[in-house]
């Protein structure tokens, strides 16, 4: 029963402490201009009073505390639009703590053990410290990030029960900030493969889904792979790295089935399998590698980069 | 007696004031616990700072005198204390950027090394992308704090300072997550729980500014000053309603000719910075231009009127990629759209008065630093100089202290006071969503910009007919104790209607205007009469209000009676 002004929303309602289980609250909410996915439950609790509960704070993409999920998707509520129809749920790969707060006290532990604060190589000496643009670029790109755990919510190995030890991308973009910072000399190989970075398939639903358009795999998770690569060959995943970037070459992309299965053989892509054909089934690969338009762009590139280094 | 915890130094709030007291306290070798309602440096006022003021006094005389007269002038209505104002800006200079750029914190820079500033005045600066520079300063801070495994309290809410013969002890919270009452006993409390910005329907506050800081003082018999001068944010955008804190002015660009202009309903042109070049954040110049149209009809407080770039090379907004992602969603083209703006309720100059040396409030035991003090242009440099001061004035007091006893009685007065909405609402209950809603309402319709003693009046009979009719109404959905946020909105309407009552009289006392205080009964600014503070206390049950002559130490005002829309501050 949905109109042209009003929105039909489906709102996980859920107290682990109280209900045996589950269950969705149906309720109709007059469109306002522009309205947000915050506004539609803003309406919920102090129009209709339905008491769901939901975490928010700035409502302009600053604390990072608003992620729920709609129709699927992980999203922030204060930046997604409000549709006609929208089934609101939890943000996924956390436990709810009731209605749609979820508990991100492991995911922020994870981040914590990553030890993501500036270990200086010299003394800081007096502000300003001589610095160009130039130099912060590759930190630069991360800086927006706001910690909200959405691309954690929507990364397809953190919710394969054979990768609890994955840190998950937030938690690397967190690594990554620091890492890529000029005056860094924190020891960030040893904490990206203590977070399992390898476990990372190189999906791009992390960079997909992040609420500020940062590319986490690019600019966090590639650049943290490829120091890993640099810095400890014989590392199983070094071997990934290096696979991966003979795939881009080639192809102009990845593709995990050929990733997994030359980086760590047939019987564990055969485990990854059931992932694997979800993701097939929602379009994210195909069965054969196939080579993007611009093929030559990206060979040009390779070539430029290696003859720098 | 509930369970109870033991540390040196209680902090209450995790902006920029919490988080550099609970870092200076715990540099100094004493027990600190930092407690936020929230979530620290996610929460709270502090992570919306747009814009950073370079400031650099130390060159010469005139800059210090130009940068005292900013502030004290054109941000603080003379009420500041001067001397307080030159101190900041030197911590401004000497320790918030060294410190900051120390942990990390970058600020934007051109490909040869030089701070990108606003042309003209030049000197806001934004670390990293323009418009979101308190967010780092927040996320540089937490996880310091979180690295050094001080000991934190998140998602708790402090509901009371315990007091033993008249001084305050510890305090008592309500852990939020898991439902639980806790007692702390402690031998001094700093207070940093931010402005009281949550109080009207269009705010600029997050979700718990609800007043707790005020009300748990002002219960426990502290002083408070000015707390009747709000200013108020004149170009924040309409819609959608959760961007009420995306603010177009004066982020980005302040006090450029490039500066955002103003438009009414018919497109005409009513404000822009030439107007005022030496006004750094004339918000309150930008009201006293919009009143006369809303006047006219043509414009409303919460929308029609406009904000616009279209003076400007739509190039430049790019830089801006903050904001502009915001207007971009919206299907605004910058370079001919305009945006509708509304006002919003922004920050109390007063609050808890104090000691603006060591932040020591009138309630020995208590520190008040930030938005929640008394003496604030709130800007998050001068706030994090606040939580510095209070820190050493804590320290201070805590180590030549004993550890204090707890009051027993008022810990169970208060458990049974915070357990008290543990209640299920009837079939025609109210959450108490829906009643902080309607305070909200009232405090915009009737103390909203323009002031006067008869919409005064109709504010605090609507409040009594809040207390009288709404809040007996008011029930829970589920007596649930694992994060039941009604719970904790029903404890907000308590601080909201006396905070919000005490603002009222405290406004009905100043018979004048001034900076963003607009009393149209008194459409003048009284240098004779009202260069003071308001102070009250309570005094029992009974509320004193007193007030107390500013100290003018450097600068004062040429004129003893100006028109108040004409004037230039
Ligand atoms: C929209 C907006 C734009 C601004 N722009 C600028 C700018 O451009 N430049 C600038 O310098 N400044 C700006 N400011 C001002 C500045 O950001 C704030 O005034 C300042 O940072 C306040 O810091 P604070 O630490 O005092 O309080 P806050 O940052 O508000 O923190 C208060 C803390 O107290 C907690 N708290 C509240 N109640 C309780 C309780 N009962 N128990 C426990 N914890 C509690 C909250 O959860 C929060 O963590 C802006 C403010 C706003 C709102
Ligand atoms: S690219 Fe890696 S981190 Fe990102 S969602 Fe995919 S698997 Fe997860
Ligand atoms: S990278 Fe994006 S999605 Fe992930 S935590 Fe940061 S802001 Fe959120
Ligand atoms: S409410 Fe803060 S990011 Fe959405």
């Amino acid at each position: 029963m949905t109109s042209g002004n009003t929105v039909s929303a489906k709102i996980f309602r859920y107290d682990p402490a109280a209900d045996k289980a589950p269950r969705y609250e149906t309720l109709e909410v007059p469109l306002e201009k522009e309205m947000r996915v915050l506004d539609v439950l803003d309406y919920a609790v102090e129009n209709a009073g339905v008491a769901v509960g939901y975490r928010w704070f700035c409502g302009v993409k600053r604390c990072g505390m608003c992620g729920v999920s709609v129709n699927g998707k992980p999203v922030l509520a204060c930046w997604e639009k409000a549709t006609p129809s929208m089934v609101i749920d939890p943000l996924p790969n956390m436990p709810v703590v009731r209605d749609l707060v979820v508990d991100r006290s492991a995911l922020e532990q994870a981040t914590l053990e990553m030890e993501p604060c500036l270990k200086r190589k010299e003394p800081y000496e007096s502000f300003p410290e001589p610095l160009t643009h130039r130099d912060f670029e590759d930190a630069y790109r991360l800086m927006t990030c706001i910690e909200c755990y959405v691309c954690t919510a929507a990364c397809p190995v953190l919710s394969d029960a054979n990768h609890r030890e994955f840190a998950g991308p937030a938690s690397l973009v967190q690594l990554a900030k620091v890492a890529l910072h000029p005056k860094d000399a924190g020891e960030r190989v040893a904490a990206a493969l203590k977070g399992d970075i390898y476990a990372c398939i190189s999906c791009y639903e992390c960079s997909n889904v992040c609420p500020v358009g940062i590319n986490v795999l690019e600019d966090a998770i590639e650049k943290l792979k490829r120091r890993c690569a640099a810095q400890s060959e014989s590392n199983p995943g070094a071997k990934h790295a290096r696979i991966f970037t003979d795939l881009i070459r080639k192809f102009g992309r990845i593709h995990p089935p050929t990733l997994m299965r030359q980086s760590k053989g047939l019987m564990q892509s055969v485990s990854k399998m059931s992932m694997a054909l979800a993701m097939y089934r929602k379009g994210k690969v195909q069965v054969r590698p196939q080579t993007v338009q611009g093929i030559e762009e990206v060979r040009k590139l390779f070539k430029a980069v290696e003859k720098d280094q | 007696m509930p369970r109870t915890i033991d540390t040196d130094v209680v902090v209450i709030g995790g902006g920029a004031a919490g988080a550099h007291a609970a870092l200076k306290v715990h540099a100094e070798g004493l027990k600190v616990l930092l407690i936020v309602k929230g979530f620290l440096g996610r929460s709270g006022c502090s992570i919306f700072a747009g814009n950073l003021q370079l400031v650099n006094t130390k060159v010469s005389a005139e800059e210090e005198e130009k940068w005292l007269t900013i502030r004290t002038k054109h941000m603080g209505g003379y009420l500041l204390e001067q001397d307080y104002v030159k101190r900041a800006n030197r911590f401004t200079e000497s320790e918030f950027y060294p410190e900051m750029e120390r942990r990390g914190l970058y600020i934007r820079r051109n490909a040869e090394g030089k701070f990108i500033k606003s042309e003209g005045r030049g000197t806001n600066v934004w670390a990293p992308l323009q418009g979101y520079s308190g967010t780092f300063v927040m996320e540089l801070l937490r996880k310091e704090i979180l690295n050094k495994r001080i000991p934190l309290l998140q998602e708790t809410m402090v509901t009371s300072l315990l007091l033993d013969e008249g001084k305050v002890v510890g305090v008592t919270l309500l852990d939020i997550l898991r439902g639980e009452f806790i007692a702390v006993r402690a031998k001094a409390v700093i207070v940093a729980t931010g402005p009281s910005n949550y109080l009207a329907t269009r705010s600029t506050g997050t979700r718990e500014q609800c007043a707790n800081g005020f009300a748990m003082a002002y219960r426990a018999g502290a002083q408070m000053q000015d707390i009747e001068i709000q200013w108020w944010h004149c170009s924040d955008i309409a819609w959608p309603k959760a961007w009420t804190r995306l603010h177009i002015y004066p982020n980005p660009m302040p006090a450029t000719k490039e500066t955002v202009r103003l438009y009414n309903s018919e497109g005409e042109m009513f404000f822009e910075q030439g107007m005022y070049p030496l006004a750094m954040q004339p918000y309150f110049l930008q009201l006293k231009h919009l009143y006369p149209h809303v006047k006219r009809g043509k414009a409303r407080w919460n929308g029609g009127y406009f904000a616009g770039y279209t003076h400007i090379d739509p190039s430049i907004m790019e830089q801006y990629s903050y904001q502009t992602q915001f207007l971009k969603a919206l299907g605004l083209d910058l370079s001919k759209d305009l945006i509708e703006c509304g006002i919003s309720w922004h920050m109390t100059l007063g609050g808890i008065r104090t000691n603006t040396e060591t932040m020591e409030t009138s309630l020995p035991g208590l520190y008040a630093a930030g938005g929640v003090g008394s003496h604030g242009v709130g800007t998050i440099t001068f706030v994090s100089y606040d939580g510095t001061l209070a820190a050493g004035g804590a320290c201070a007091r805590a180590r030549a202290m004993q550890p204090p006893r707890l009051p027993e009685e008022q810990i169970a007065r208060e458990e049974q006071r915070v357990m008290s909405p543990l209640k299920v609402r009837s079939g025609d209950g109210l959450l108490p969503a829906q009643v902080k809603k309607r305070i909200r309402e009232i405090m915009w319709e009737k103390m909203g910009y323009v002031k006067s003693e008869a919409k005064m009046e109709e504010a605090l009979g609507q409040l009594a007919e809040v207390r009288e009719k709404l809040v007996p109404r008011i029930g829970l959905d589920s007596l649930s104790r694992t994060w039941n946020y009604d719970w904790v909105d029903a404890l907000d309407v308590e601080d909201m209607l006396d905070i919000c009552e005490l603002t009222i009289h405290s406004a009905k006392v100043r018979q004048e205007s001034r900076g963003a205080f607009f009393r149209e009964d008194f459409p003048y600014i009284d240098n004779k009469n009202w260069l003071r503070h308001t102070v009250m206390s309570r005094d029992g049950n009974a509320l004193r209000i007193e007030t107390v002559p500013v100290e003018l130490k450097y600068i004062r005002p040429e004129s003893e009676r100006e028109d108040f829309l004409s004037a230039d501050y």
